[in-house]
């Protein structure tokens, strides 16, 4: 970028310049957060859809029912046994 | 080929076989499976703790967190295992067990973020790298609430495997004495379960109240209890029996 000549421009090219120095250094911070968090967190997602998966799977075949994401109940009909 | 796998971790020769064969398997080799397959059956902490999909979790949770520091490495695994050991209820079903794996992971993984987002605030870090970590600890601690409430759910829901020695059957309540002027009658009182109006339904006798000439009569049918009615019995003179008790009003008396 252009911002001109002379002493206060030498500064402001100076400024910029720490300025995008200091973006491109959080920006390769955070994306090193993510690659070194990626398998970690993909082991944890895999393991937090498997056990709800699981854990539902098991309390409908036990007999128990929610309705819209509420509380687990026990049918006190019968049905779903 | 042995088909019993044996329960030791495998020779330091047979170990990097096995390795060459993974990593052969990983890349997609297809001729390496039924190599594998075969040490898989031979040696199954290979796939045991492999194919644990929590415990990967919980040690790549700790790995990254204590990074080359490994005081502090088994200090978390112990400190994961004891949490373990103290959620699990004795007997627990296996999806009881993989559920306490998880909160175990995810305590980890809460932990892990507290502490980053703490040193990144003391080393007084750019804003922006302050927010991505507070995002990550705010999504950590949902995780964490929400496998703590499955848990706490399932560990409500589903009962744990009866013990060896079982206890003795609750005792039916205490019938009241015959001379006693309160009357309850039951039928087939759940008093194994929790019920705030049991104490109502079931008065000790020596809580029980003097006469008062009430008598109550209650029916429990299957876990609903439902009080026929209350009648007040007022004590009569022998010779009104039978006959209208109310005072005899002259007719003329409120003209």
């Amino acid at each position: 970028m252009y911002v001109g000549t002379g002493a206060n421009a030498q500064a402001a090219a100076q400024a910029l310049a720490r300025r995008h120095a200091e973006r491109e250094a959080i920006r390769r911070t955070l994306h090193e957060a993510v690659v070194r968090l990626q398998t970690v967190d993909g082991l944890t997602t895999d393991l937090n859809m498997a056990t709800a998966v699981l854990l539902e799977a098991y309390l409908l075949a036990e007999g128990f029912h929610r309705h819209n994401f509420g509380p687990w109940r026990r049918r006190r009909d019968g049905h779903g046994r | 080929m042995a088909t019993e796998g044996d329960e030791k971790p495998p020779p330091a020769e047979v170990l990097a076989e096995i390795k060459a064969v993974v990593a052969r398997a990983k890349s997609g080799d297809a001729k390496a499976v039924p190599r594998l397959r075969e040490f898989l059956a031979r040696f199954p902490l290979l796939w045991q703790r492999y194919g644990d999909l929590a415990a990967q979790a919980e040690v790549a949770w700790v790995n990254l967190a204590a990074g080359t520091d490994l005081h502090l490495k088994e200090s978390l695994l112990r400190f994961a295992a004891e949490q373990r050991a103290l959620l699990t209820r004795p007997s627990a079903s296996p999806i009881e067990k993989l559920l306490v794996d998880r909160a175990v992971a995810c305590w980890l993984q809460l932990q892990y973020f507290s502490a980053i987002e703490a040193g990144a605030i003391a080393g007084k870090d750019a804003p922006k790298v302050l927010h991505f970590w507070a995002e990550r600890q705010v999504v950590a601690q949902r995780l964490f609430e929400s496998a703590l409430a499955s848990l706490v759910a399932a560990q409500k829901l589903l009962p744990v495997a009866a013990p060896t020695c079982a206890a003795p059957p609750p005792e039916h309540p205490p019938t009241p004495a015959s001379g006693s002027e309160t009357v309850i009658v039951y039928e087939d009182s759940p008093f194994d379960l929790h019920n705030r109006l049991g104490s109502y339904f079931n008065p000790s006798p020596e809580s029980t109240p003097p006469s008062t000439g009430s008598r109550r009569v209650g029916l429990v049918d299957g876990g609903h209890t439902r009080r026929k009615g209350v009648r007040h019995v007022t004590p009569c003179p022998a010779d009104r029996v039978g006959t209208d008790a109310r005072p005899a009003v002259p007719r003329s008396a409120g003209a």
